[in-house]
């Protein structure tokens, strides 16, 4: 696996790498942040820039090594001088350094406060301020103020001993503050001008958050970004950082899982029957991955073979979201035409790009639809591509409605449906028996019930389901489970799409009619419930008025 | 760029009310790249409200029209037949686009189908901020290049005020403090020498406080004239 290391401080550098080839990844190393570029793609097709040329990599890292008090680092270490510290002073933590703590501090001091207040220890932590942006820093800020700990936000704070006692001073927006501890945990940021320059190479830094001065990516072992991963190396002490290399590399294998991936051959299946693109041997070693763990090979059979997405230049608005959207950085910019170009080595006809072009400018044909009675029918525009400038609806147009459309992806809730279609509704019954101990449901009648499989739920955009609803009583969307797969992107916005739409015809009074899930393909009883669950829906509320099966 | 968000559904269908054939008109300009009212919008707004009429049992039909841009003469050449015949058009495009269509077709509802909001850029995918108020006199060259009337909540020109905090404002603290950003930004490049010079009061009639502004380019006028059937319709004709 090929692995971009940006490094720092560089002396620490060497180590890093090291770590790394131990573990069996192919490094480059960077410690110049201003040679490294922009950092585009996802998980396993990353591209970037190195001293102005084009690389790829599968996995990002950002390391560095910062010293810190082992007693915010290592738990024995934090327990042992809580015993000394006694109940007489309270326990101290002083966050400082910078304009805030990052919320890797953050995280790791509340919750040591929080362990403190739990073995009856009056706590105080000191800081700046609390980068509370991160959710995980905030619900465990809420917790440890719940639990009595006393946050104090200072300009600035000092710290000085005699006689084993410390004293703490700080100057608060109120005054001085002064208090008395055996134990201080003193903690500073270690973050460097070097990291905050890597940070924006890597892109760590996400809009809506503090743009200027926000450390807020820096996670204990993750970032905001996907595949691109910390190893603030204290963090990790105790533990080889060899060791902590191959769980990086564990966990960027896992991110970087496709349950397949389409290319313009099945050129590169293996010996497993995994079908995967030729083009890549990032996506080629993940879909084997998966396949070698899960035993799946069998669902990713038989995938068809896309053509890649197709700009139509007249079209295209050249805003750049194609560009910024793809997970396999297949866009590029043709200045001439003003127009974005699909690279078709990289375009792993995933249908994301055609799904968010704002123009509609990029024609995919990714959808494939199946009904359940093996009737085909038209794919109510599923998959993006374009409309001509003047259209009449698809809906009134039909002036025929189906009762359930199921748009499921191919590379996981398809599988779990046509098995449950297969066995007629029956096929989570066995498991549910067993755990519950109920009877097994009634079959499903089918009649009416198309399944369609797209490439990735993240092709299908929110006026492709509003049509899709047009012209059936009730639709599924079934997406992968959405952190599973490397389309996590897609997978998200397909849901939020889901949810305006549902919010929107809630708002107008018109029943909900459209379900979003998410299924893996042995996910069948949780699917079959939805399934069922929208098929009474649509009993209930009744067709839609002029709709006839 | 002009960023705008589509009004609450509801609001649109209430607007809608009465109206039986309704085309709805994307705009394929900035509130097309603003994922607001492009022709994508177009086809789901259209399918979102053709659910809720056959669920309460109006009788409308929809039409989309894709408008290249909405607030020039030319894009609506050919299209006129598609608007003519309609009861009302619901107009995706921003406020000048309703307005400019609502001059071109005179006869004709134009219905807002956006909220627009401000001139501004993108700050990553889906993310805009807001950048310029287009107040008619420009001073970015002395604040660095950020602008003290748009970025900081209280438009001061000798900022920061007493509610700048930790580089936040006491608006609200998601909000960069401008003059922070102005500061920073000025140190960069060592220009913090501007914050010293006042600016002195400034005539707001250059900004909306003047009334409706024009924009003429004498060169642009004098060769091609003014544009049929728009004259006499520029808000500052009258005062000129």
């Amino acid at each position: 696996m090929k692995v971009l290391l940006a490094a720092a401080p560089p002396e620490a550098a060497g180590r890093f790498a090291e770590a790394f080839k131990a573990a069996g990844a192919e490094v480059e190393l960077v410690v110049e942040p201003s040679s490294l570029g922009p950092l585009r793609g996802s998980p396993g097709a990353f591209l970037y820039r190195l001293g102005g040329e084009e690389r790829r990599a599968e996995l990002a890292v950002l390391a560095t090594d910062t010293a810190l008090d082992p007693a915010i680092t290592d738990d024995s270490a934090f327990r042992a001088r809580l015993e000394l510290a006694g109940y007489e002073h309270p326990v101290v933590f002083v966050l400082d350094g910078g304009d805030e703590p990052p919320a890797t501090l953050s995280a790791l001091a509340l919750r040591r406060a929080l362990e403190a207040a739990s073995r009856k220890r009056s706590v105080v932590v000191f800081a700046r301020d609390f980068r509370t942006a991160d959710r995980g820093v905030e619900a465990l800020y809420r917790e440890a103020r719940r639990a009595g700990v006393s946050t104090v936000r200072c300009q600035a704070v000092s710290v000085s001993e005699s006689g084993g006692v410390a004293t703490i001073k700080a100057s608060t927006r109120d005054g001085e503050i002064e208090a008395r501890s055996r134990f201080v945990v003193s903690a500073s940021v270690g973050a460097s001008k070097a990291v905050d320059e890597f940070a924006a190479a890597l892109r760590l830094k996400r809009p809506g958050g503090a743009d200027s001065n926000g450390r807020y990516w820096l996670h204990p072992a993750s970032t905001s970004r996907r595949g691109v991963y910390r190893l603030e190396a204290p963090m990790f002490a105790g533990i080889p950082l060899e060791a902590v290399s191959r769980s990086l590399l564990a966990a960027a294998a896992r991110d970087a899982v496709v349950s397949r991936t389409a290319g313009a051959s099945a050129a590169g299946a293996s010996a497993a029957g995994v079908s995967a693109a030729g083009a890549s041997a990032a996506s080629a070693w993940a879909a084997s991955a998966w396949a070698g763990e899960s035993g799946a090979g069998e669902a990713l059979k038989g995938a068809k073979a896309r053509e890649p997405a197709k700009v139509d230049p007249a079209k295209c608005a050249f805003c750049y979201t194609c560009y910024r959207a793809c997970p396999h950085a297949a866009l590029s910019p043709d200045p001439e035409a003003a127009a974005m170009r699909v690279d078709p080595a990289s375009c792993e006809a995933c249908g994301l790009c055609a799904a968010i072009c704002p123009a509609a400018a990029i024609e995919f044909d990714g959808a494939e639809p199946i009904s359940a009675e093996g009737a085909a029918r038209g794919a109510a525009g599923v998959g993006g591509g374009s409309a001509p400038a003047r259209s009449a609806l698809p809906a009134s147009a039909a002036g025929r409605r189906g009762r359930l459309k199921i748009i499921a992806c191919e590379n996981s809730a398809y599988h779990a449906a046509k098995a449950i279609i297969a066995a007629g509704g029956g096929a989570a019954a066995d498991g549910r028996r067993s755990s519950s101990g109920a009877p097994a449901e009634a079959p499903i009648d089918f009649a009416g019930v198309e399944l369609e499989s797209v490439p990735c739920c993240g092709s299908v955009g929110g006026a492709a389901i509003a049509e899709a609803l047009g012209a059936y009583d009730g639709v599924i969307v079934a997406s992968c489970v959405v952190d599973a797969c490397r389309h996590f992107d897609g997978n998200l916005r397909c849901k939020a799409a889901a949810a305006r739409l549902s919010d929107d015809l809630e708002r107008l009074g018109a029943a909900d009619r459209l379900t979003f899930c998410e299924a893996s393909a042995p996910m069948t009883g949780p699917l079959e419930a939805r399934i069922r669950h929208a098929i009474e829906r649509i009993d209930a509320v009744g067709q839609m008025p002029g709709g006839q099966r | 760029m002009i960023v705008a968000d589509r009004k609450p559904v509801d609001e649109i269908a209430s607007s809608l009310a009465g109206y039986r054939k309704v085309v709805i008109a994307s705009c394929g300009t900035c509130v097309t790249v603003c994922m607001a009212g492009g022709e994508k919008e177009a086809r789901e707004l259209a399918a979102v409200l053709s659910l809720a009429d056959e669920a309460s049992g109006v009788e409308r039909s929809y039409e989309l029209v894709d408008v290249k841009r909405q607030c020039d003469d030319e894009f609506f050449d050919g299209l006129e037949s598609a608007f003519e015949s309609a009861d009302a058009v619901l107009s995706l495009g921003c406020g000048a686009g309703v307005q400019f269509m609502a001059e071109r077709f005179p006869s004709l509802p134009i219905i807002p189908g956006l909220d627009t909001k401000f001139m501004g850029a993108s700050r990553g995918l889906g993310y805009w901020v807001e950048m310029c108020q287009g107040c008619g006199d420009c001073i970015l060259e002395r604040t660095g290049g950020v602008c003290p009337v748009t970025r900081c909540s209280k438009s001061n020109f000798n900022g920061p005020c007493g509610g700048s905090q930790a580089g936040k404002c006491e608006v609200d603290p998601s909000i960069d403090c401008g003059w922070q950003l102005i500061y920073d930004r000025l140190k960069a490049i060592g220009r913090l020498g501007n914050l010293e010079e006042i600016v002195e009061p400034r005539d707001w009639s250059s900004s909306r406080d003047g009334g409706p502004r024009t924009s003429r380019n004498e060169q642009a006028e004098l060769a091609g004239g003014t544009l049929a059937g728009s004259a006499g319709k520029d808000p500052g004709d009258a005062r000129r």
